[in-house]
C-alpha cells in the first residue's frame, strides 16, 4: 500500500511539473510528457524486476532518478546565470532519493506484488495527467511564469507537497536539513584528517572551533536556508533589474505611459509567484525548525502551603527535575491563583521564579530548548539566566532546599507578585 | 568540438553533480542490503572515483576555457573552478595512496626512524565531569623530534615534514606505570590510556586475578542535583581495584609511588609516564588541497572584485 502511495504521488508531482512545463512551453508538451512517464515507468519497472545490490544499485537507482529529473531540465533552454537552478536541483533531490530508496526498499520486500501497486499507482497519476492537462493546458500561464521562475515555483510547489502519504511523511525541508547535516558531519572530518588537524582526541587543536561549527546543526540549518532562499531571491532580483521598455522613440505620451504600465503590470504578475515561492520557503524552514524544537508548556501542578511553606518535590511522578525540564505550579491566594515555576539550570543550579515577568501582562512562559518564551512579547529568555531579576525575565523567587524538596514561602510568592509585577493580587494569573 | 562544449556546459555541471550526489546519498543511506559506507565505496569501486575524475576534469577545462573565452576578464569563477577541479582530484589522490603510520610514543622512545627528544604536555590542573558528560580542557602538546640528524619541533598543527612524510601530533595523554606482584613475580602492566575521566581499563592477569584501573577524583559535590567530580591530571590518583575469580580483594586509591597488597599480592604504581601519538602521512596530496582552498577563498574575493571595481571603472570610461 505505501508503494502505491509513493508511485501515486511521485507519478501526480510529474504530472504537476508536465502540466506547468508543457503550459510555459507549448511546443514540447508532448516530449516531456512521454520523457518524464517513460522515466518514472522506466525507474520504477526496472527496480523491481532487475533487484541489484551494492554500488551497482546505487548507480542505477541515481541514474533513473537522476534522467527523470535531467530530462525534464534539459529540455528547457537553461538561463543566463544557472547557480541558482543547481540550487534548486539539491533541494529536489533528497525528496526524491527519499522516495526512491524507499520505493527500492518496499520492491526488495514485497517482491511480485509490487508490480500491481507500481502499474496501479502509475495508472491513476497518468490519468490525473491526461484529465488534467486538457483545462490547464489551454491557460496562459507563461504570463506569470518565465524560464528563469519555472524551478523556483515547481521547488515551492514541492515544498508543500512533500510528506503528502505513505510512507514517506517526513517534511521536505527537514529531509534537506538532515542530508545536509548527514553530509557535513562525515565530510568536515574527512576533511579534517586530509588536512592533518588532529582528530580532537584529548589534544588542543587549532581551528577546532570553525570544524565543529562547519559540521553543526547550526551550519546545516544555514545552508538550507540558503538553498531554499537563493533561488526565488535571486529570479525575483533579476526580474527587478530588467529594464524598463524604451519609450523614447514614442510620440503620444500617453502610448508611453501605457506601455510602461504594461511593463510594470508584468512584473508584478512574475514577481507575485517568486513571492509566495519565497514566504513558502521560509514558512517551510520555520515549521520544520519549529517542529524539531517543540514548545513545550506544562499544565500547572496545583500546591497548597502547610502553614506558610510550599514544599515542592524534585522527584516525581513527571520525573527527576534534574531533566531540565520546565515545571509549573499553581497556588491559591483568596479567589485568585498564582502560578510559578520551577527549572534546573544547565550549570546544575535550581531557579524557581514566578510564571510572569516585571514588564508584560502574566500570560507566562514556554520552554522551548534551552530557553523560555515570553507568550506575550515572544522574547527568548535563556534558561541559564532564570533566577536573575529584569527586563522581560521571570520574576525570581528565594527558596531553600531540603532533602528532596525545594520550599517556598507562600508569602514570599504574594510578595514578590506584589512588589516585583506592581500588580494588585486581583488580577488573575491563572 | 561540440562534444567538448558539452562536456564543459553547465549543463554537464549539473549532471554529474545529480550523479556524484545521488551517488552518495544512496551510498550513505542505503538501500536494503546495499548500505554501504560512502569513504569505502570510493576505496573499492570505480563508479564513484571514475565520476569524480571525470567531474574533476569537466571542472579544469571549464576553468580553463572560461579564462580563454572571456578574454582575460571575469577570472572569480574560473578561479573557483579550477580549484574545486584541483581540491577534488587531490582529495580522490589522497583516498586512494595516502600512507599513515601512528606512532604512540614516550620521551626518548625512537619510533622508526624518527626519534623523541623531548615531550611537553601541559596537562590541565583539574577537569570536571558531570554525569556522563566531561567539561575538559585539552593538552597542548609539543615535541622535539631529530630526523636524519635534523632536529624540529612538532606540534598538533602545523605538521612538519619529515623523510618519513608529514608528522604531527594527532593524540596525547598520560600512562601510569603500575607493576603488579604477585607470590613474588613482578609484572609490568601493559600501557593504559587513562584519559579522561569516567573511562576504566581492564585486564586480566592469569590465575583467576582481574585488574581495573581509572583515574580517581579528588573530591566529589553536588551542583543542585547533579554530581560533579573533579579530576587533577598533573598529580593524578589511581582507582585501582583487584578481583579473583569475579571477587574483589583489592580496591585502593592511590597515588605515584603508592603501593597496596593484600596476602601475596601487591600492586605498586611507579610513576606517569606522558605519552604522544605522532601521525606520519605520506601525501602528497596535501599541499594541492590546501592550495586548491586558497584558490577557493580567493575566487569569490576575485568575482567580487571584478564586479564592483574593474567592470565598474570600465564603465565609467565608456562613452555615453
Amino acid at each position: 500500500m505505501a508503494l502505491f502511495f509513493i508511485i501515486l504521488r511521485l507519478g501526480v508531482f510529474s504530472a504537476l511539473l508536465l502540466l506547468i512545463l508543457s503550459s510555459v512551453q507549448k511546443d514540447r508538451r508532448h516530449i516531456f510528457i512521454a520523457g518524464a512517464f517513460a522515466a518514472v515507468l522506466g525507474a520504477v519497472l526496472a527496480v523491481v524486476a532487475f533487484p541489484v545490490s551494492g554500488p551497482k544499485q546505487g548507480l542505477l537507482a541515481a541514474f533513473l532518478v537522476w534522467s527523470h529529473l535531467l530530462l525534464l531540465y534539459l529540455s528547457m533552454p537553461v538561463p543566463k546565470g544557472y547557480f541558482p537552478y543547481i540550487a534548486v536541483f539539491f533541494m529536489l533531490s533528497p525528496a526524491w532519493f527519499h522516495a526512491c530508496l524507499t520505493v527500492l526498499d518496499s520492491a526488495a520486500l514485497t517482491g511480485a506484488s509490487a508490480y500491481g501497486a507500481a502499474a496501479a499507482g502509475l495508472l491513476l497519476s497518468l490519468g490525473t495527467a491526461a484529465y488534467g492537462s486538457r483545462p490547464v493546458s489551454k491557460m496562459d500561464l507563461s504570463r506569470f511564469i518565465d524560464n528563469r521562475s519555472v524551478y523556483v515555483i515547481l521547488a515551492a510547489i514541492w515544498l508543500v507537497w512533500s510528506g503528502a502519504g505513505g510512507q514517506d511523511s517526513g517534511r521536505l525541508v527537514a529531509l534537506i536539513q538532515q542530508t545536509i547535516a548527514s553530509f557535513l558531519s562525515s565530510f568536515i572530518p574527512f576533511m579534517r584528517e586530509t588536512l592533518l588537524f588532529p582528530e580532537a582526541g584529548s589534544i588542543l587543536s587549532p581551528a577546532e572551533g570553525p570544524f565543529e561549527f562547519l559540521s553543526s546543526e547550526r551550519m546545516a540549518m544555514a545552508v538550507t536556508a540558503v538553498l531554499i532562499f537563493l533561488p526565488p531571491v535571486s529570479a525575483f532580483v533579476r526580474l527587478l533589474l530588467s529594464r524598463e521598455p524604451d519609450v523614447g522613440n514614442v510620440d503620444k505620451k500617453a502610448v508611453r505611459r501605457k506601455l510602461i504600465s504594461i511593463h510594470r503590470d508584468e512584473l508584478l504578475r512574475r514577481g507575485t509567484p517568486l513571492l509566495v515561492s519565497f514566504l513558502v520557503g521560509v514558512i517551510s524552514l520555520h515549521a520544520v525548525n519549529l517542529e524539531a524544537r517543540p514548545s513545550y508548556d506544562p499544565e500547572p501542578v496545583p500546591v497548597i502551603a502547610v502553614g506558610d511553606i510550599v514544599t515542592i518535590p524534585l522527584k516525581d511522578v513527571t520525573g527527576d527535575i534534574s531533566d531540565g525540564k520546565l515545571r509549573k505550579y499553581s497556588i491559591s491566594y483568596g479567589k485568585d491563583t498564582l502560578r510559578f515555576m520551577v527549572i534546573m539550570r544547565p550549570d546544575g543550579e535550581i531557579a524557581a521564579a514566578l510564571d510572569a515577568c516585571e514588564v508584560c501582562p502574566p500570560r507566562g512562559y514556554i520552554q522551548r530548548g534551552g530557553h523560555v518564551i515570553c507568550t506575550y512579547c515572544n522574547t527568548p529568555i535563556a534558561v541559564s539566566s532564570i533566577g536573575s531579576p529584569g527586563g522581560c525575565n521571570p520574576i525570581p523567587l528565594v527558596y531553600e532546599t531540603r532533602g528532596d524538596a525545594l520550599l517556598i514561602k507562600k508569602s514570599e510568592i504574594i510578595t514578590a507578585y506584589r512588589r516585583e509585577a506592581g500588580k494588585e493580587t486581583g488580577s488573575v494569573l491563572r | 568540438m561540440k562534444l567538448f562544449r558539452h562536456y564543459i556546459s553547465g549543463e554537464a555541471t549539473l549532471c554529474f553533480l545529480a550523479i556524484l550526489s545521488g551517488m552518495g546519498i544512496i551510498s550513505s543511506y542505503g538501500t536494503g542490503e546495499g548500505r554501504h559506507d560512502i569513504t569505502a565505496a570510493f576505496q573499492k569501486g570505480l563508479w564513484l572515483s571514475g565520476t569524480t575524475i571525470l567531474f574533476s576534469l569537466h571542472l579544469l577545462l571549464k576553468g580553463v576555457y572560461s579564462i580563454i573565452r572571456r578574454d582575460g576578464r571575469r577570472y572569480g569563477a574560473a578561479v573557483v573552478y579550477i580549484s574545486l577541479g584541483i581540491m577534488l582530484s587531490g582529495l580522490l589522490f589522497s583516498i586512494h595512496f595516502r600512507q599513515t603510520q601512528v606512532l604512540r610514543a614516550e620521551e626518548s622512545d625512537m619510533p622508526a626512524r624518527l626519534l623523541i627528544r623531548s615531550l611537553r604536555l601541559d596537562m590541565p590542573s583539574s577537569v570536571l565531569a558531570v554525569g556522563e558528560t566531561v567539561d575538559m580542557e585539552r593538552v597542548s602538546a609539543s615535541a622535539i623530534i631529530e630526523d636524519e640528524g635534523r632536529r624540529m619541533e612538532v606540534s598538533a598543527w602545523p605538521f612538519v615534514n619529515t623523510s618519513g612524510g608529514l608528522a604531527h601530533i594527532n593524540d596525547a595523554g598520560m600512562t601510569p606505570i603500575l607493576y603488579i606482584s604477585i607470590a613474588g613475580k613482578r609484572t609490568l602492566l601493559p600501557k593504559i590510556q587513562v584519559l579522561p575521566p569516567n573511562r576504566k581499563e581492564s585486564f586480566g592477569l592469569g590465575n583467576g586475578y582481574h585488574v581495573d584501573v581509572s583515574l580517581a577524583h579528588e573530591r566529589a559535590f553536588r551542583k543542585g542535583r547533579l554530581l560533579a567530580r573533579s579530576y587533577n591530571l598533573r598529580d593524578p590518583s589511581y582507582h585501582i581495584v583487584l578481583k579473583k575469580g569475579g571477587r574483589v580483594i583489592l580496591d585502593r586509591v592511590l597515588k605515584e609511588k603508592e603501593q597496596a597488597g593484600i596476602g601475596d599480592v601487591s600492586i605498586s604504581v611507579a610513576g606517569t609516564k606522558k605519552w604522544v601519538e605522532l601521525a606520519v602521512v605520506k601525501d602528497r596530496a596535501v599541499f594541492i588541497i590546501y592550495a586548491a582552498l586558497i584558490g577557493l577563498a580567493l575566487g569569490p574575493v576575485l568575482h567580487i572584485a571584478d564586479i564592483f571595481i574593474f567592470q565598474s571603472g570600465q564603465s565609467r570610461n565608456k562613452p555615453i
